[in-house]
């Protein structure tokens, strides 16, 4: 497992770099000019020099990219275009955010998402399986936020059971930032409760037709110890490769639902970068949003040797 | 009033809005578990002292003299920092007192100005002539975006503790109110070389900003400057400014109570006017296209002036403003809303008459044509709107929508024949110098209109009112007549607020309220001295 890890990160020094060399490309081929947004259209092309040579603009390509990869190198993300803001300080500040609706999210769908897929399986063709199965297409199919644009308005607006907007962080109150994030979690988690639905469903079905699970009703098991201590056990590897995929999506689908609450998470702050072509903040993101999802990975890895003894053996 | 507060289920907002069958099962287990959260939040609106105003515009810098104007300085410089003159909420060619009490002109190249005694800055240092003449000089000196609205500056000297002389190297009209926008608002000078003061400001204004309790780009808290120099009574509160990048979204922190003020665009206007919600509006921009090819050089047809008064009388102005605005523009022919640089006789000139648009264009000899135009995709439905107008004269305009950025760099570019920007209505001084001077950042092709510019640089440089009404007038009339640019309406600036909470709301010049004329509603501005009127 250690010999996973470590090649693991290993691994994720040539893909950081290949990761900031196609962002820090893309966005020198956005068209517009950052000056423009700092200092206005009024501003003389003097002006327009003298900042370019601030920000290292004036440089070619190369230049400007191994500027940024050798403060990378030392920890130094940099600072935004606009002001004297670290962009880890920003990335940060955001992360929790993101972090609380993707894992709120996966929550949701994992609360959901197995015991109905456990359940569907269980019943096999019958009535559960079909209505559960009816739900799950029904819940890929409705984007997320959608499913935040309805849940906003009678739980927000209507009723105001919870902030329609903003983000409180557990250290301030754990009920509140549990309601900031209630709604963003559950439209998140829909979609990917769905297909773990349909995954779980699966890998119980299969698993349940195996000659260990016809011992073991051969010799007496309870229903319950086959389907949770047997089978169950068995069918987790393909769900949670699943659950890998699935907090990957939910990671980028966090980036849209953040806007319909207002939450000031890495989505919103992406987006604000991109729109003003404030490169550091954007190459801040994408390396630290990298550096998530490579991590998660890893936890994915870790669990796979967990509930199956030959993963970790080999 | 009828904003519904955070946690009243069946205020009357929400019986208004209320048009959903009775609850599901779902909807009920899921309110239950909500509940079951703990106790909602307190925050009942006239306990709350603060003002939660939520813009779309982050902050760039707190450091005034590197700062942009327009929104970025209105919002979060204004709280903090006073500049000499501070400008009048109504008239944006006027200004009012702040750090100067009194100026004179004493000649047409020297202001004197008198200026406030006993004003500190918030980390003690005194405010006086000294500390005023070293602000102007390092704006003059750090080249800040805004500095060339200053650069008839020659010389600024003490002349006494509190007399200070700014010396000019020509009449400049707009200094004073130029001294009321960010490259004049004043700074402590001891955080001069402060590296983080374009995130932690020093200035005297009636607010404070509290770094500790903000989240940059995401809100921002200030606090009351218990030490300002003009008190501006209890009913002054703390302010919060709330970044929401979507409209929506902040119509949604109104009406469910996390924000108490919000800037909105007007499908949420009429959203919100549905709902019976407080609006302020106020029409600070017109909405049109700018000619830039009128030699024809992209498009030989609008060379010809027929053709560019076709194009004002095509389209049907009120229809736009009611489909496409929900009534909140109004129609227009002309850029500068009543005031320096209006022509009252224009308004008359350009009524919606697709007849006359057609004789104009056979007249001209010319049996249609087609141009391109780039539009950015909020304005998209503006521009599709005219489309359908243009074609139905027989003019084929296709629009080309882009993203912001490049948007921008299109409208200046010799790339297209005209441009989409909505510039603000007022100000001839500084929209000459941005759309219709030689060399202005929206004339690529750099054509030349000498007795346009004649006009303007002797308005530009004088101090008599008379005079510089009469050249704006000629200016604007010429501008018209000629089509520089096509003006179709004048749109408002929309805001919607909590009339429970607030009183003295109103929209300033850069689309977001005046900040500090806001108050908070006293439980006795209510008739039975309730807690909600």
């Amino acid at each position: 497992m250690l010999r996973l890890i470590v090649s693991r990160i290993v691994g994720l020094v040539p893909l950081l770099l290949i990761v900031s060399i196609l962002t820090f490309g893309m966005l020198h081929l956005v068209p517009g000019d950052v000056r423009e947004r700092i200092l206005g259209f009024e501003a003389t092309p003097e002006q327009y020099e003298a900042l370019g040579r601030q920000l290292g603009l004036d440089q070619p390509f190369l230049v400007q990219y191994g500027r940024w990869l050798g403060r990378a190198l030392q920890g130094d993300l940099g600072t935004s275009y606009f002001n004297s803001q670290k962009v880890t300080d920003a990335v940060l500040g955001a992360l929790p955010v993101t972090l609380s609706l993707t894992f709120g999210g996966m929550l949701v769908a994992l609360a959901i998402g197995v015991p109905a897929g456990v359940w569907a399986g269980l019943n096999r063709g019958g009535r559960v399986d079909r209505i559960a199965m009816f739900m799950a297409t029904v819940g890929q199919a409705l984007p997320n936020f959608w499913i935040a644009m309805l849940l906003l308005i009678p739980f927000a607006i209507w009723w105001q059971l919870v902030p329609a907007t903003g983000f409180t962080s557990p250290a301030e109150s754990i009920g509140d930032w549990l309601r900031s994030i209630l709604l963003a979690c559950i439209a998140l988690g829909t979609s990917a409760s769905a297909a773990l639905a349909r995954q779980t469903r699966g890998a119980m079905i299969d698993v349940l037709q195996r000659d260990f699970i016809r011992t073991a009703r051969a010799k007496g098991l309870s229903r319950t110890s086959i389907t949770y201590k047997h089978a169950l056990k068995n069918a987790a590897v393909p769900v949670i490769t699943t659950i890998g995929f699935q907090v990957n999506a939910l990671l980028s689908g966090a980036l849209i639902v953040e806007q319909v609450f207002g939450l000031r998470g890495v989505g919103s702050l992406v987006i604000e970068s991109v729109r003003t072509q404030n490169i550091p903040m954007v190459q801040g993101v994408v390396i630290l949003g990298t550096l998530v999802i490579v991590s998660v990975n890893v936890l994915v890895d870790i669990a796979y040797g967990w509930v199956n003894p030959r993963v970790r053996a080999s | 009033m009828s904003v519904a507060r955070f946690g009243q289920c069946g205020s009357r907002a929400v019986a208004g809005a209320w048009h959903a069958s009775p609850c599901t099962l779902v909807m009920l287990v899921c309110s239950a578990l909500l509940a079951a959260c703990g106790p909602v939040v307190d925050r009942d609106a006239l306990a709350d002292r603060t003002i939660r105003f939520a813009t779309y515009q982050p902050l760039i810098t707190f450091d005034p003299h590197l700062s942009p104007t327009g929104p970025t300085a209105s919002t979060y410089l204004s709280p903090v920092y006073d500049g000499l003159t501070a400008p009048h909420p109504d008239n944006p060619y006027d200004v009012l007192p702040a750090l100067a009490t009194e100026w004179r002109w004493l000649d047409d190249r020297t202001l004197e100005f008198r200026l406030r005694e006993g004003v500190r800055f918030v980390d003690g240092e005194p405010f006086n002539a000294d500390a005023a003449k070293r602000n102007l000089e390092r704006m003059l000196a750090l080249n800040g975006p805004r500095r060339n609205t200053m650069r008839s500056i020659r010389e600024v000297s003490a002349t006494g503790p509190y007399t200070l002389r700014i010396a000019l190297y020509d009449p400049d009209p707009t200094l004073l109110r130029n001294l009321s926008t960010a490259p004049g608002l004043m700074v402590s000078p001891a955080a001069f070389d402060h590296a983080a003061l374009d995130l932690n400001p020093v200035g005297t204004g009636p607010w404070i900003y509290d770094a500790a309790a903000s989240a940059p780009g995401d809100y921002y808290r200030f606090r009351v400057n218990p030490d300002y120099f003009d008190p501006p009574g209890e009913d002054f509160g703390e302010l919060e400014v709330i970044v929401l990048a979507d409209g929506r979204t902040r119509l949604f922190s109104v009406i469910s109570g996390q924000a108490d003020i919000a800037i909105i665009g007007p499908p949420e206007a009429d959203h919100a006017k549905r709902l019976g919600l407080e609006l302020a509006r106020r029409a600070n921009r017109w909405m049109g296209m700018t000619i830039l090819d009128r030699r024809g050089e992209l498009v030989p047809e609008l060379a010809d002036v027929r053709v560019r008064q076709a194009l004002a009388f095509a389209v049907d102005r009120q229809a736009i403003a009611d489909a496409v605005y929900f009534g909140y523009a109004s129609p227009a022919v002309q850029p500068m809303a009543p005031g320096l640089g209006y022509v009252p006789e224009l308004d008359d000139y350009y009524r919606y008459d697709p007849e006359r648009a057609r004789a104009l264009l056979r007249e001209a000899g010319v049996e249609g044509f087609s141009f391109e135009v780039p539009v950015g995709s909020a304005g998209s439905p503006d521009y599709e709107a005219i489309q359908h107008y243009l074609r139905q004269v027989g003019i084929d305009m296709r629009l080309v929508v882009m993203e912001s950025g490049a948007y921008t760099a299109a409208a200046m570019a010799r790339t297209f024949p005209v441009n989409t920007i909505g510039y603000p209505n007022y100000d001839p001084d500084s929209r000459h110098l941005a759309i219709w001077h030689t060399q202005s950042a929206f004339n690529p092709f750099r054509i030349e209109s000498a007795r346009i510019n004649e006009l303007a640089d002797e308005a530009r440089f004088s101090l008599d009112p008379e005079l510089r009404a009469r050249n704006y007038r000629e200016y604007f009339d010429i501008l018209g007549r000629e089509v520089y640019s096509v003006v179709y309406l004048h749109v408002d600036d929309l805001a919607v607020y909590d009339d429970r909470k607030l009183q003295g709301v109103r929209l300033g010049a850069y689309i977001d309220p005046a900040l500090r004329d806001i108050r908070l509603r006293r439980t006795t501005d209510c008739p039975d001295g309730s807690a909600a009127c």
